[in-house]
């Protein structure tokens, strides 16, 4: 038998939604490994739906997770008895869906180290069969979201709406008795054991053969088979030190049990299965139901699959990686470990139960307090991971439980572009006592649309062409701030392309001095309150610059007509970037209209004072061709002369100031005035490399283009430049 | 995007599982602290770089092969052209010592190479010693990344028109230039070997020379030879203590250091002590170096007082290391005992409340104490040392400098000292006394918590999750506990193993690989299960070992068998000429 690596099964089609259930969770596990898996990595939405005394359990352990109810919502679940068990997942794809039901957790041991059972099924939406699967297990998430927290149980039930709207294919419109070789089943419809005994369908059964880590301390599953079937066998997987099968309990009926011990395994087993064999036939369920009646009395929340014809696949769980082998009762001894129990024993005497930041800055926020004393004070701290101190501490009503809603500062979550934590801090006497802290569910930012830093193709399309690049920098910037932003413009690189030989392979050789050398200034981490140090004014001259530097200046050096669209690409996205932030108040003018006087000169002329040179690109592509005709047309093609002309118009716009007075000369009386030395010498360049002027029209594309004026400011650019003109 | 290309149905199918492998560092204290702080005090001196004449002869190699042979019809490319004069200086090196080794080490490949010298007849072919390839790790690719650091060669930014990532055109290693203090060093160099005759050997067609010739190579190349003669050794000084313009502000820091190291050394060796680490460590951290016999005060002049306290830091790192490391060590060897079924941490910190502990960790400390271990606060247990204070502040800080001196019995180096030995490895107190030893580090450093020094260290955490530094874990410990001093040690441990060793570990093993198989510890419900052992407690200063090397090859510094570790009588004038400048800076 081939073993199945969990989070293989997660190399998918990006979900639209994924639903995913665990008992326990391991946040540093999931963030690490699994949400790396190309399904969840780049899906729309993701739920984690987990126990809930596991989850406050999770909260005082100080776990690092950096995305948490950020890029995915944990959604605790209080069951109304026992606890919430399922390892139960719907991917939701464009394509189909994937419905995965086994045994394992959501932890690092569940999914990379204990031996566990795993079903998986690719879903299209024209395979009945396994549709029904889907739409059993976005059944069962719909009924988990009312024993869910309220807030988040909201989200998720809205969630789950809205992608039954868009994928009507996920909602049944009846079950009815429609029943495939594998149907799911749920506590949530009543008890697993019932399940069990309809699938007999009255056939009086020969074996049971159970595999399972945790067993009732009386041994109540296997005597009332063996009460219902007296001539029944019942064979029991079990592994030393790790399976807690109450020996003393099953003593009375040991005749009718057999003992199999796993032998060859290093891993702890934590699979869970129950065969059944009949006259007419063998049938299982396996999932998360452990062989105890919390599990098949409906006491807990537990996900299975009921499997007919199951003979083979069970047979072959055993062919030869396992083996198991018969031992006596009195060889066995068993685990000190308790089957999963409700723990309603909260340690903390502080407690938030939900915090949720709206997208209007509003914190609405849930908590309880079991102090033996009447705090004086109760607030509400937040901070990023690794702050010492809070940053902001909000005074909210001394009650032992109830909800309030706050107003958190721009400012104070200004720069905070991951994880944020809140904790409750009580002062009693002279004591203060501080909550585990709780992720604050960022509900703005949970979904990640298409057109978001997760849409893989803007993100590769600015990065090819720059072109979308300031629509892209405003969608980073709603979601991860200012220095979300500048951090993305100091890596952004666009591509550069002269038509050459193409991209070589291979990892790139490179000096550089790396110096490790830090002022003795305290990391962001350790500051109480931080600064927005983040400029983005610097972050675009920088980009701006190298983007000059070494894709603009190098096409001109180059001077190869095939690079001549890569080098329209850089320039106008450099011209667009620098305008609309010019525009914001971040960009200051004078720096403007240097730096595209400069790329004007660059994509023309080239430049040449005593502290810069540069070749210019029209130039240099002239000199290499020695063929205006073919220049001509290239530059026609790519409305070449219409975008630098459109570049020069912005620039005169932008240095034009009514009422301007000169120190030297005539001030322009109006834009088209303005830089006359660069229009001249613009002018010159294009007759002496016999290319023709641009036409208005071309001209007024390209400045559509840019996407940067209103109708109302192109007519006036058109009057301005062009009324006159001929 | 990924396609789906799994089956469209998986039944009933066993997990595969990730093996554990071989483990380093498992909380990267090393990597992502010690190295990261020693990279700054010795920068561009590495645990693999402690052969100055390597910094020197790289660039010659470089040199050489541009001028004399590349563009010959049979020149070999450039990174061969190194690797072959390296095997040549291995080689006439082992020549020069009659089949020995280097005395100082770090001759890269020497072990094969007295193979090949033993078994040698009278000429050394180096087109056939080139296919043999003394070393699978050659020196240059050791020593490249300092020399790049040092200015040695023109970097990416100097070269106009480069590009990024993507987009460049593909430089390779050939596309090297030296710098111009690479290519004068090169030429000091130089000087000493170009007219031998295995030098032009080198370059010839054949590539062939008598031993003989390439025992003169060694003669004059050798790296221990450098601290006797060659031209290029005053440059080299130069360079390692920042008197020649380089880039970035790490230099003089290294400057700082070395020249600290060697006040020390000369400080030491004056009253009959040989520097070594630990007394290097003593000196910065405790002012004063110690053993059971005696004890010496070190004065520390006040131009190096700056570079001393940042090694102290070093040192907090370092202790805080131990300590945390060690915990690891016996989590591992406590849970092995317990196979598959693994243990609670609530029942493994159990045992440290245990009354076997309680007498040991007395016998250890040197006082009784009362009660139970688990009940003690760090408060309690510290005020038997007599560092009696309720609040851990600025003032309980210092008391620890004056009442726990080096090698008192609850200082942190008699503890490293304890733990290291393993007495109490597979027992309770093998997790009480790292224990002791974290909060004493901790307690010691609280009074540097908020100054620059303090801010320093703070600054190695990139990452507040995953690097963990002595401000961190008082912050993580304060947010626990409100007041971590005052809280019982049960408690601290408890959170402790939980937060700083198992998570941390399981995290680090997914920055190691991406498959997290670096991992020895599996957590299962509320039971932690271990794969595997682990006995490798602190890596203690590799890089200052390297620094001591370094300082003998550049002629400052001596290891006399007699009188132990000393500067020479040029040292001496050269550290009092140096700290001159540094007062008058």
């Amino acid at each position: 038998m081939k073993f199945i690596d969990f989070s293989s099964l997660l190399e998918s089609t990006p979900a639209q939604l994924a639903v995913l259930s665990t008992f326990q969770f391991d946040p540093d596990y999931f963030e690490r490994r699994l949400l790396r898996c190309s399904a969840l990595l780049k899906a729309r939405r993701i739920l984690i739906f987990m126990d809930a005394s596991q989850w406050f359990k999770l909260l005082r352990q100080d776990v690092p997770a950096r995305f948490m109810n950020r890029r995915y919502l944990v959604v605790p679940v209080r069951p109304k008895k026992g606890v919430f068990h399922p390892k139960l997942s719907l991917l939701v794809r464009d394509d189909g869906g994937h419905v995965l039901c086994g045994s394992n957790n959501l932890t690092r041991s569940g999914c990379t180290s204990n031996l566990e059972l795993i079903n998986s099924f690719q879903i299209t939406p024209e395979s009945s069969d396994e549709v029904l699967l889907a739409q059993q297990a976005y059944q069962f998430f719909t009924l988990v979201c009312d024993d869910a927290e309220q807030e988040t149980g909201r989200i998720a039930r809205q969630w789950l709406k809205e992608i039954g709207t868009a994928f009507p294919w996920l909602v049944p419109d009846n079950f009815g008795d429609r029943n495939g070789p594998v149907q799911l089943i749920h506590s949530y419809e009543g008890s697993l054991w019932d399940r069990v005994v309809n699938a007999l369908n009255g056939a009086t059964p020969k074996r049971f053969f159970v595999i399972s880590p945790f067993f009732d301390q009386d041994g109540e599953l296997a005597h009332r088979i063996l009460k219902l079937w007296p001539k029944c066998k019942l064979e029991i997987v079990v592994q030393q030190l790790t399976s807690n099968l109450p020996v003393a309990a099953i003593r009375s009926i040991e005749k009718s049990i057999t003992l199999s011990e796993l032998r060859n395994s290093s891993r702890r087993l934590h699979a869970k299965l129950l065969m059944w064999e009949t006259p007419k036939g063998v049938g299982c369920v396996a999932g998360s139901a452990n062989f105890t009646t919390a599990a098949f009395d409906a006491r807990n929340v537990e996900t299975c699959l009921l499997m007919s014809e199951a003979g083979q696949i069970v047979d072959d769980l055993f062919d030869g990686h396992f083996v198991k082998r018969t031992i006596k009762i009195d060889e066995f001894e068993p685990g000190t470990e308790n089957a999963p129990e409700s723990d309603d024993s909260d340690e903390s005497s502080l407690q938030i139960t939900c915090a949720l930041l709206a997208e209007s800055g509003e914190l609405q926020v849930s908590y309880r307090h079991k102090l033996k004393e009447s705090p004086t004070s109760l607030r509400l701290a937040i901070r990023t991971p690794g702050e010492p101190r809070p940053r902001a501490s909000l005074e909210i009503p001394i009650r032992s439980k109830g909800s309030t809603t706050l107003k958190i500062s721009d400012a104070t979550l200004k720069d905070a572009n991951g994880t944020i934590l809140a904790s409750l801090v009580a002062e009693v006497g002279d004591r203060r006592e501080e909550s585990p802290p709780f992720w604050i569910i960022q509900e703005g930012k949970l979904t990640h649309e298409p057109s978001g830093e997760g849409s893989s193709s803007s993100k590769s399309k600015v990065e090819e062409t720059g072109e979308g690049l300031t629509e892209f920098l405003e969608v980073l910037g709603k979601r991860d701030g200012v220095a979300g932003v500048v951090e993305y413009l100091r890596h952004l690189n666009i591509r550069f392309n002269d038509g050459g030989s193409g991209l070589k392979a291979g990892r790139r050789f490179r000096i550089r001095v790396r110096d490790p050398f830090r002022a003795d200034e305290a990391p962001e981490w350790l500051l109480n309150a931080k600064e927005d140090k983040a400029d983005l004014a610097d972050a675009i001259y920088d980009f701006v610059d190298r983007h000059e530097k070494q894709r603009l200046r190098k096409h001109a050096k180059r001077g190869n007509i095939n690079g001549m669209e890569n080098f329209l690409d850089v320039f106008t996205s450099l011209v667009r970037l620098l305008y609309v932030y010019h525009v914001r108040g971040v960009v200051n003018r004078n720096k403007l209209i240097g730096r595209f006087c400069k790329y004007l000169q660059i994509a023309t002329y080239g430049i040449e004072t005593s502290q810069d040179y540069s070749e210019g690109y029209l130039y240099s592509v002239y000199d290499n061709l020695g063929d205006a005709d073919y220049l001509q047309e290239v530059c026609k093609e790519l409305n070449f002369l219409g975008q630098i002309r459109a570049a020069l118009l912005i620039v005169q716009r932008v240095r034009y100031i009514p009422g301007e007075s000169a120190t030297w000369g005539t001030p322009p009386s109006r834009p088209r005035e303005c830089l006359p030395d660069h229009c001249k010498e613009l002018r010159e360049s294009i007759g002496e490399l016999e290319l023709n002027e641009p036409p208005s029209s071309d001209i007024m594309k390209a400045l559509s283009d840019y996407n940067v004026f209103t109708v109302v400011e192109l007519a006036e650019i058109e009057k301005e430049f062009f009324g006159q003109r001929h | 995007m990924a396609k789906n290309t799994q089956p469209s149905q998986i039944l009933l199918r066993w997990s595969d599982h990730v093996p554990s492998t071989d483990v380093q560092d498992p909380l990267g204290l090393g990597l992502r602290g010690s190295t990261r702080l020693a990279s700054r005090l010795l920068y561009c001196i590495t645990s693999i770089t402690p052969r100055a004449r390597y910094f020197s002869f790289i660039p010659w190699c470089i040199f050489d092969h541009t001028e004399r042979e590349k563009g010959l019809p049979y020149a070999f490319g450039l990174r061969d052209g190194i690797i072959l004069r390296e095997q040549a200086l291995t080689l006439g090196s082992i020549a020069f010592y009659e089949g020995e080794a280097d005395p100082g080490g770090g001759l890269v490949g020497s072990r094969e190479a007295r193979k090949w010298y033993a078994n040698s007849g009278e000429y050394a072919d180096f087109k056939k010693i080139m296919k043999k390839q003394f070393s699978k790790n050659h020196a240059v690719g050791a020593y490249l990344n300092s020399l790049v650091n040092l200015g040695m060669f023109k970097t990416d930014a100097e070269k106009p028109d480069t590009d990024d990532e993507e987009t460049q055109e593909e430089l390779t290693f050939d596309d090297i230039q030296l710098s111009e203090v690479g290519i004068e060093l090169a030429k000091h160099f130089d000087r000493k070997v170009s007219s031998l005759t295995a030098t032009k050997a080198l370059n010839a067609k054949d590539r062939t020379c008598t031993v003989e010739s390439l025992k003169d190579f060694g003669r004059y190349a050798g790296l221990s030879e450098l601290s006797q003669q060659g031209a290029d050794r005053e440059l080299l000084r130069d360079i390692f203590f920042a008197k020649v313009e380089t880039k970035g502000e790490s230099h003089p820091v290294r400057r700082l250091s070395l020249l600290l190291t060697m006040q020390l050394c000369h400080q030491l060796s004056v009253e009959g002590w040989a520097l070594d680490e630990p007394g290097f460590c003593g000196a910065v951290y405790f002012d004063e170096v110690c053993n059971e016999e005696r004890r010496l005060s070190v004065s520390i002049p006040k131009p190096l007082a700056d570079i001393a306290m940042r090694w102290r830091m070093f040192y907090f790192h370092h202790f805080m290391a131990v300590a945390l490391e060690a915990l690891f060590a016996w989590l591992v060897s406590q849970l092995s005992n317990h196979g598959l079924a693994g243990q609670t941490v609530p029942n493994l910190v159990r045992q440290i409340s245990e009354r076997a502990v309680t007498k040991q960790v007395s016998e250890v400390i040197g006082v009784q104490i009362v009660g139970n271990f688990g009940d003690l606060t760090p408060s309690q247990l510290f005020a038997l040392a007599g560092v009696s204070v309720q609040n851990l502040d600025v003032t309980a800080s210092k008391l620890f400098d004056q009442k726990l001196t080096s090698l008192s019995s609850m200082a942190e180096d008699s503890l490293e000292s304890v733990i290291r030995g393993g007495e109490h490895h597979f027992g309770p107190t093998g997790l009480a006394l790292p224990m002791i030893l974290l909060a004493g580090t901790l307690a010691r450093f609280s009074q540097w918590e908020t100054t620059d020094y303090g801010k320093w260290l703070a600054n190695v955490a990139n990452d507040p999750y995953l690097d963990l530094v002595p401000p961190l874990i008082t912050t993580g410990l304060t947010r626990r506990f409100s007041d971590w001093w005052n809280t019982p040690f049960s408690e601290l441990t408890s959170f402790v193993l939980t937060r700083y060793i198992i998570q941390q570990h399981q995290s680090m093993s997914y920055e190691k690989t991406w498959s997290g198989e670096r991992c020895l510890l599996q957590v299962d419900g509320d039971k932690v299960v271990s794969t595997g052992g682990f006995d490798k407690i602190g890596l203690g200063n590799p890089r200052l070992r390297s620094s001591f090397q370094i300082l003998v090859d550049l002629g400052l510094m001596e290891d006399d068998e007699e009188s132990g570790r000393k500067l020479t009588p040029e040292g001496q004038i050269f550290l009092s000429v140096e700290l001159g400048d540094e007062a008058i800076t």
